[in-house]
């Protein structure tokens, strides 16, 4: 039971000295890294709105707070429409990931079928100046 | 050349091969994730490194930190000072005040050298400059220690007085 507490205490203390101490985050600029996170493992382009939040973390180096909040507002606003746009863009992407798997797919089966007749087209197209001759036997019994 | 049935399915079994492999590259693969942090000597390079620095006289340093993360993350580097035997691990950082920051947000497979510009003040043998590399969990609203650092030790020694 000892044991126990003194894990629980060490784990609590781990804890606690491994989250918080750095730079505090805004409300603003906490949901937009939520959201560039969501978006951004599902494939999703956000790369001007990086490149905006990172303009404002350089303003908010240089205490040009005004200008940083306005700039991590227009990127929060930018991030919850294409949020809006996610499910969208997840069935587009899955349908394109299907579409592409089922013409690989077909590939070897087109081949197969369509291969056996366009060779012999294009066998009977190369010789199509060809003619063809009946020749006599010779008798080679005399 | 007569396309006889044993051609053809020698023929087939190469599409068909050269098929599956292309579907398999297009198939999205979760890689292992992960995050790197490198300390570079004043030139952006590895070495060159100083070993004495004077109190009170600026040192130029780079950090170099990538995120392969498999998303885009918002990244936080401090520099501390530690000594010898006072330095960070992989679970806790070093408990010292922080002497530079420097925040970004860094897309997945992105990476960063950023210029440092240090001073140290106190003379002291084998002191550790200390970068640790922090990562906000936006879920939660704070930062979380990687468990990532370098560090860097250095003499510090008395400035020539004039």
């Amino acid at each position: 039971m000892t044991g126990l507490l003194k894990k629980a205490l060490v784990i609590i203390t781990v804890l606690l000295t491994t989250v918080a101490e750095a730079t505090p985050v805004s409300e603003p600029l906490s949901r937009a890294v939520m959201l560039i996170e969501e978006l951004s493992s599902e494939g999703m382009n956000v790369t001007a709105q990086i490149h905006t939040l990172n303009k404002a973390l350089e303003l908010y180096r240089l205490n040009r707070t005004t200008e940083a909040d306005a700039l991590v507002n227009e990127a929060l606003q930018q991030l919850e429409y294409l949020h809006d746009q996610l499910p969208q863009y997840k069935l587009h992407k899955l349908l394109f990931l299907g579409a592409q798997l089922a013409t690989f797919f077909s590939i070897p089966l087109l081949f197969y079928y369509f291969f056996p007749r366009v060779y012999a087209l294009a066998w009977a197209y190369v010789r199509r100046d060809w003619t063809v001759k009946k020749v006599k036997k010779r008798d080679n019994r005399r | 050349m007569i396309i006889d049935d044993e051609v053809l399915a020698v023929l087939t079994a190469i599409v068909l091969i050269a098929s599956v492999l292309s579907a398999a590259l297009i198939i999205p693969r979760h890689t292992e994730p992960f995050l790197a942090l490198g300390l570079l000597g004043g030139k952006g390079k590895i070495g060159d490194y100083p070993r004495t620095v004077v109190a009170g006289t600026p040192i130029n340093l780079y950090v170099f930190i990538a995120n392969y993360q498999g998303k885009a993350v918002f990244l936080e580097v401090v520099a501390k000072i530690g000594s010898k035997g006072n330095i960070p691990t992989n679970t806790t950082p070093l408990d010292a005040p922080p002497i530079w920051e420097y925040s970004v947000i860094l897309d997945n497979g992105e990476n960063i050298t950023v210029p440092v510009q240090l001073t140290l003040t106190q003379e002291g043998m084998n002191q550790a400059i200390v970068f640790e590399l922090w990562i906000f969990n936006a879920t939660a609203g704070s930062w979380r220690y990687t468990g990532q650092w370098n560090h860097l030790y250095v003499n510090v020694t008395r400035g020539v007085t004039p």
